[in-house]
Order: C-alpha cells, then structure tokens, then sequence
C-alpha cells in the first residue's frame, strides 16, 4: 500500500517513488581498492592486531636504544661483534628479531582472508558483483600485504629517521646513501611471502581456523625439518648443501635474503639470525631467492585455482 | 513455564533486551519483533545459553543457565546452521538424544520416530554436508523434538522450507500446543504464524511492546481505526445507508472497477453488530467481506511504526 | 559445577556418545592425512638420514634421540596439543554447534571432558606412531628394545595432557586461542630456555624433556644436534617435574572446566 501520490510528466508533485541510482560511477580500476580497505578496516579492528603491532616494533625500539648507548659510549657491542657495518647490522637485527611477530601478525589478521568468506558464503556475493576474480585476490592481497607490511615498514622508517638524526652529522648519509632503501626494500620482505602463502592456505580452508592451523603447521614445521636435514647433509659431508638447507624454513628465507640486501652481519649465537650455524659456509643465494619466489608463486596460484563463485556440494 | 522478570542484557554498549517482564503460558506463543528487536537475545536467555545482566529469566520454575534438569523437558531448535558437516542425519539426531539420555531399543525408536514426523526418513543416512537448507532446518526440528520435550523452543523453524513443508511443521506445532506443551516460536513469516496462534509476544528495540491475544491487542489500538473492506452490487447505496451509523468515521468507494467499499470504524464490535440488519433492511447484495488490518501483520505494523 | 548427569545416574551412554563423536569428528579425512603428514615428517627424515649415512657411521640412537627429542616432542607433540585442545571449543563455537552440545542435559564439564578425552586420545595416537615409526627406522625391529621407545611411549600421553590441559585453559578463557597457543608453544617456549637462571621452569617443554631426556653425543662442532642438545635442560630433578606436571594437569583441567562450566558460549550470529 503506496501513499505516494501519483505522478505526471507535468504534475506539480514530484515523483517520490523508487528511482535507480544516477550518480557518477567511479571507474573500475578502484574496484580491488574496495576489498583491500574492507580487509585493513577488519584487520585493524581485531583485538590482537595492536599488541602485536607493537610487538613488532619493539625490537628496533631496542635497536633504535642499542644505537644510541653505543653512540654515547663509542661501543658497538653486539652490533658488530661479528664484524660488518653499524648501521646495516643494527638494521638486520632489529628485522630478524621482529620475524616472529609479524608472522604471528599475518596469521591473526590473514586466516580468514578467503576462508572467512568462503565459510559465510560471501565469494558468491563478491563475485556477482561486477569485479573479476582477480580485482577480488588482488584486492585481498592488497590489504593483507598493507597490514602486515607496515608493522615492519613503519617501525623501519622511523628508525632510520631516528639514526640518521643521530648520526648525521657524523656523515651518516653519505656513507649509507642507500641504506633507506634497502631498509624499505627488506621491511616489505615478509609481508610478500607471508601473504602470498597465506592466501593460498586460506584458500584451501574452509574456515579461518583450519587455514591458521595450516599456515602454523608449515611454518613451525619447515624450522626442524631445515635444521635436520642440514645437520643430515653436513654429517654425509656434503656443507655446501647443508648450509643451504638449513636457510630453508620460512624465517630462515627471510633472514638470508634480508641479510644479503643489507649486506649486514648477524649477531654470534642464538641471537643471530643464523641459528648459530656460524661453522656451516655462506650458501649462494639464488636458490633461496628462488625458493622464496616460488612459495610466493606457489601460494598466489592455489588461490587463484580455489577461489570459485559457485559452492560444491558433495554427499 | 517461562517467565522473565525486569530480564535485560547488554553486549557492551548495546542493550539486546531492556527490561522485560512476561510470562508465556502452555500452548504456543509467537515470538516476533523486526529485526534487532530483542528476539534471539530473548530465545538465549530461555535457552539459558546467555545469563540475564539484571532480572531473572526462570523455566519450568528454575534458571535454565547450564541446567540440566530444565534441558531434559526442553527442545530447542536454533536459527543458525551450524553441523557436523560429515555426521548424517541418523547419527547428529542420534548423539543429541542420546545426550538427552535416551539409550537402547528406546533410543534408536525415538529417533526413527522424530526423522519420520520431519519426513526425514528417506535421507537420513545422507552426510549433512550434502543436505538442502530445508533439510538442515527438518534435522534440527527432529533433535528438538526427539527426547518429547514439554517446552519448545523454536528459532525460525520455517525458514527454508516450502509452502508443503511449512504447513506440515505449522501442523506439527499445532499439535504439540494442544497437547499442553509450550511451544515458544520466533518467526518473521507472521501469516504462517497466524494460522498457528492468536497469543504473541512482540519486541522492538529491546523492549516488550505487546503480549497476549492478537485481536485483543488490535482492538486496543485506537489511534488506527479499523478497517473493512466490504463487496457488493451496490456500493453507493450501501454507503448512503452506513453513513447513518455513528461508529462509522469514514468511507472510501474503490474506483478501480471492483465493487468495493472501504470503511473506517473505532468501534468493530458496535458496527458489525449493526452491519447485518442494515444490509437485510436495504436489500443489498454482499459478495464478500473483511477486515484488512485485523491480522498480526497489522499490528506489528501500528506497533512498530505508530 | 556437577559431574554427574542430570537425572543422577552415573556417566554411561551420553558420555560414549559423544566421545566417540567427538573422536569421529577429530579424525575426518582431512585431519587424518594432514596428521599423517605430521607423524611421518620425522620418519621421513631418520630414512633420509639412514640412507645417507654409510653403515658403520650410522648412528641409531643419536638419530632416534634427534627426531623423537626434537621433532616428535619438541614439534609434533606441542602444535597438535595447540591445535586440537583449542579447537576443542573454539571449533564447536566457530561452527555453531555448541550450541547444542549445552542445551542437553548433561553436565558442561562433562561435555567438556568427553571432547577433551577425544583429542587427547587422537594427538597420543599420533605421536605415538611417530615415535615407534622413528624407532623402527633408527634401530629396527630386531634392536627395537635398546631405544628409549618405552620411556617416550609412557611419558608423551603424559606431554600431550600436560600441553592439552593449559591450552584447554586458554580456549576456555581466550576467545580466539590458536594465535595465543602459538605463541606460547613457540614462542614462550622457546625463548624461555634462552634466559639464564630459573626461567626454563616455566616451560612445560623443561620438565618432560627431563622425564624423557633426548641427549646427544657431545660435539666440538656447533651443529642443529648441538643446538637440540642445549634444550634438554639438567638442572631440575626427575622427582620435581613428575610433581609439577602431575600438579599442572589436574590444575589447568579443573581450572578448564570450572570456566566453561560458568562462562557463556553463545556463537556469533555474524560469521567473524
């Protein structure tokens, strides 16, 4: 029952009855900007997201005080304990200290980035709507990478500021020209990988929860499973290959490739970012670019393989 | 056999009931309210799945809160659609009754019982997983009914169900009202609700607005007159002849080719008691007769909206 | 909180119901293979290690010592205790079947029990194949008896109930456990026995590799067996961890049921 009066092209009253929207539509080159500011909104508001954001940024908060005593003492202390520069091993310890939380970032805030969707039913609704599947995964990808990139781009940036106001006056800039962007480049390191995989576990759950325990599973299991088969090859005698083994677990990928960009020296001991594999002889560094371009590779293939806009019923 | 007294909850900020007080009888009892009115705030805390931030909810006498002895009399039959995705029917309607504390020849009985009253017993040694959103919500009806609970509990119990399924449900509560069960539903489908019962409880924003007997609620309601829509050959004349009563305030002649006419009356009981021997005494000829806004719909409209 | 069921009998049928649908339910197909994934990484790895390793030079018990000590107890054990005592709840809320489970008459503890009981059974039963499957490949069947075999058997129930119950605990309190579990088990666990003094005493991994010491040869070389061996802490007598352990587990289990006994479980209506 309408009480709207009726209407004529000439009639005095306006037509108060449902219209279609006529406004301006945005072009489609920001319809994957939608979903990534959806998934930072919702990655944000989860309660873990800050402590652990925090978390992460505490160890160049550490670094960032380490700097500044061995400034005021004129020691450098574990920082270059094993030899290399100041700055790019201050730089790499705080990273590989902050592994840890950022991969427990990206499993809190990226489990339920497709299988959150897929267990509501929501894949079939996103792609009803005029998107493509890839706007929906880059999209996703986008917003994941943003959130967990910058709980180590942002602390990074600010300790480089911080250094260089330090040290800037004793030729900082000039001697490290670089070392911004290196910084930069390996902070965006984990969000890569991290994303990239988790996509693809969350694509192949049904739930958020099985794609974190996954995602867990393979990360926690590549650590020993590096570490034995290394210490396997090492004692058949074969170092050159142990000793890429043992870089094979996901932090282990991380801090190699890190370390080679910044060309840094880890700390000695379990502090490093070796494992205290200190004996084992440098490994070439392709197969691990490789191997970590292939995890990307590998985990942005099985979500664009998963990814469907119809449910399958079995049974 | 329930009764809630000054019950609220509040999820934070946001009050999910807000101080209702109602008590519902054996028999059964539509639970409506739009949404974010109160309802499955209200169907949790009878379930005792929520704990009353201040008030009391009792049922069956006692505080439903992990409470054993009140689940043993009660079935309920959840809104959400949530399984064992990988159990069939059989076995998800077996554990829970079994969990009821049925066992043996009983138990494997009533279950067969409960799959066949749902129309269940063709496919239910299918997984769940590949059942039909009708199917799910026959499974579920069956777990809440397999143990012959005294109370009911039903959160949308039609919803997926087609007009054959929905009738033979509808029948089925029917049933277990007259028996002297109570039967609590909560639905949005309120025509459906209507064939099963006149005795509602309605909730907007938190709040009781009404409980009790549908027309009782509507005859209430002065601020909308009511209205009756009447067929006959002569609408003119008829329309001359009801001016003449005083209970009548309006009249309205439909001018889209069917004989009707419409009025609007404050006073239902004084008008149709005068309705029959004004159309005897001018010879009318009535085709058909009623009254639009004397149904649940209705009143959850002027309640809800003013 | 009552262990009893409702109408007073003793615990029977309801109990085995849904004991067994729990345990059903904990080994789907799915879950089957990722944990048989899971139990024969270990064995995977003491074959590649036998086979690479020339007879006279193949050491049994130092690689049975490396992969129970530390993959089947230091990996194995802790994330599938992670993984299946939280969902022991956070699954059925996720889901949306608790919903049912705690609207039945029986005892929220006992429902909590039964489902327990369920993945405590299923992750023993996975590590321990694993370890006889470890056994069976560092020293064959014919040597079986000269490894610690019997000792892990016994004490990784043991492991598995200890880690089961406190993270039990955190899925009772904690509405999104997995993250915290984690980080507990890796995390906690492992930076703990890196800090000098006491500390290693508050982590469970301490004390039951003290009940089942893994010990490595001793090496001038500083290798992975070098970095495993310094894991198995020495300082804490047998008789203190059997007393703690057998302390934590009725503890965090009693703790665990007394929170879900109390607490609300109502799902959300929304899908996060």
């Amino acid at each position: 029952m309408s009480d709207t009066p009726s209407q004529s092209a000439h009639s005095p009253i306006a037509d108060l009855s449902y219209r279609t929207y006529d406004g301006p539509l945005r072009t489609h080159y920001v319809r994957w900007w939608v979903i990534a500011r959806a998934s930072l909104r919702l990655a944000m508001k989860k309660r873990g997201y800050w402590p652990l954001v925090a978390l992460a940024s505490f160890p160049y908060l550490m670094v960032g005080i380490m700097l500044y005593i061995s400034k005021r003492t004129g020691m450098a202390g574990m920082l270059t304990a094993m030899g290399g520069d100041l700055y790019q091993n201050a730089f790499f310890a705080a990273y590989s200290w902050s592994l840890f939380s950022v991969f427990l970032l990206a499993l809190l805030t990226g489990n339920a980035a497709i299988a959150g969707d897929t267990r509501a039913n929501a894949l079939q609704v996103y792609l009803s709507k005029p998107i493509t599947k890839l706007d929906y995964l880059v999209g996703k990808w986008a917003g994941l990478f943003i959130t967990v990139a910058s709980a180590s781009l942002i602390p990074a940036t600010v300790l480089y500021l911080f250094v260089l106001g330090l040290y800037y006056q004793d030729g900082f800039l000039g001697e490290h020209p670089a070392l911004i962007l290196q910084a930069i480049a390996v902070s965006v390191l984990p969000g890569v990988l991290h994303t990239s995989v988790l996509l693809g576990f969350s694509a192949v759950a049904k739930t958020p929860r099985v794609a974190a325990a996954l995602y867990a599973a393979f990360y926690f299991a590549l650590g020993p499973i590096s570490q034995i088969t290394a210490g396997i090859l090492g004692q058949a005698g074969h170092t050159q290959q142990a000793a890429l083994a043992s870089r094979m677990s996901m932090s282990g990928i991380l801090s190699e490739v890190a370390m080679h960009v910044l060309d840094a020296k880890p700390m000695p001991g379990r502090f490093g970012g070796q494992h205290g594999l200190s004996q084992l002889p440098e490994p070439p560094l392709l197969p691990i670019v490789l191997t970590l371009a292939g995890l990307v590779l590998a985990g942005l293939a099985i979500a664009r393989a998963r990814v469907r806009a119809v449910e399958v019923v079995r049974g | 056999m329930i009764e809630l007294t000054n019950a609220s909850r509040w999820y934070g900020q946001v009050i999910g009931l807000n101080d209702v007080t109602c008590t519902v009888p054996a028999g059964i009892t539509a639970l409506l309210g739009p949404n974010g009115a109160g309802k499955s705030t209200l169907i949790k805390l009878v379930t005792g799945q929520l704990k009353p931030t201040t008030g009391q909810v009792k049922v069956l006498g006692q505080t439903p809160f992990a409470n054993g002895r009140v689940y043993r009399r009660m079935g309920y039959c959840p809104e959400t659609d949530g399984f064992y995705e990988d159990m069939t029917g059989r076995e998800f309607v077996t554990m829970l009754a079994a969990m009821a504390g049925l066992r043996g020849e009983e138990l494997a009985k009533r279950v067969a019982e409960a799959l066949h009253i749902v129309g269940m017993e063709q496919s239910a040694d299918r997984k769940l997983g590949g059942y039909s959103k009708g199917m799910r919500q026959r499974i579920k009806v069956a777990q809440a009914i397999v143990h012959s609970p005294d109370l009911l509990i039903l959160d949308e119990p039609l919803n997926g169900l087609d007009p054959v399924g929905r009738h033979e449900m509808s029948e089925l509560f029917r049933q277990f009202g007259r028996q002297g069960k109570c039967v609590l539903i909560s639905s949005h489908i309120l025509y459906e609700v209507e064939q099963m019962t006149s005795n509602i409880l309605l909730l907007y924003r938190g709040r009781l607005l009404a409980q009790g007997d549908v027309y009782q609620i509507r005859a209430l309601i002065d601020r909308h007159p009511h209205r009756v829509a009447i067929r006959t050959d002569n609408p003119r004349g008829l329309a001359m002849a009801l001016l003449a009563l005083p209970c009548v305030l309006s009249l309205r002649i439909s001018e889209n080719g069917t004989k009707q006419l419409e009025l609007e009356t404050r006073d239902p009981e004084a008008f149709y008691s005068q309705l029959p021997d004004l159309v005897l005494a001018g010879g009318f000829h009535v085709t058909g007769f009623e009254s639009p806004d004397n149904n649940l719909e209705s009143v959850f409209r002027y309640l809800t909206q003013g | 909180m009552a262990l009893r069921h409702a109408n007073g009998s003793k615990p029977q049928m309801s109990d085995l119901y849904l004991f067994r649908a729990s345990l059903r339910d904990m080994l789907r197909p799915r879950r089957v293979a990722a944990a048989v994934l899971l139990a024969t990484l270990p064995v995977a790895l003491a074959i590649a290690w036998r086979s690479t390793t020339p007879g006279a030079a193949f050491n049994p018990g130092l690689v049975y010592n490396i992969m129970a000590g530390g993959i089947v107890f230091g990996f194995t054990l802790v994330i599938l205790a992670v993984l299946f005592a939280t969902g022991v709840v956070s699954q059925e809320v996720e889901q949306k079947t608790i919903v049912y489970l705690l609207t039945r008459p029986v005892s929220r503890a006992r429902v909590l029990l039964a489902r327990f009981a369920a993945a405590a059974v299923t992750v023993t039963a996975i590590v321990w194949v694993s370890c006889v499957l470890v056994a069976l490949v560092a020293y064959g069947p014919a040597d079986i008896a000269q490894s610690r075999l019997a000792r892990d058997l016994l004490v990784l129930p043991i492991g598995v109930l200890a880690y089961g119950s406190v993270f039990l605990l955190a899925a009772t309190i904690i509405p999104k456990p997995l993250i915290y579990g984690l980080l507990f088990a890796f995390g906690w666990e492992s930076w703990v026995a890196m800090i000098p003094g006491s500390f290693q005493r508050m982590s469970i991994m301490a004390y039951l590799r003290v009940l089942a010491p893994h010990p490595q040869m001793a090496t001038s070389e500083r290798g992975p067996a070098e970095m495993l061996q310094a894991l198995n802490p020495e300082t804490i007598a047998v008789h203190t961890a059997w007393l703690v352990i057998a302390a934590l587990i009725p503890v965090a289990l009693g703790l665990a049921l007394l929170a879900f006994s109390v607490r609300e479980y109502a799902p959300k209506d929304d899908a996060e």
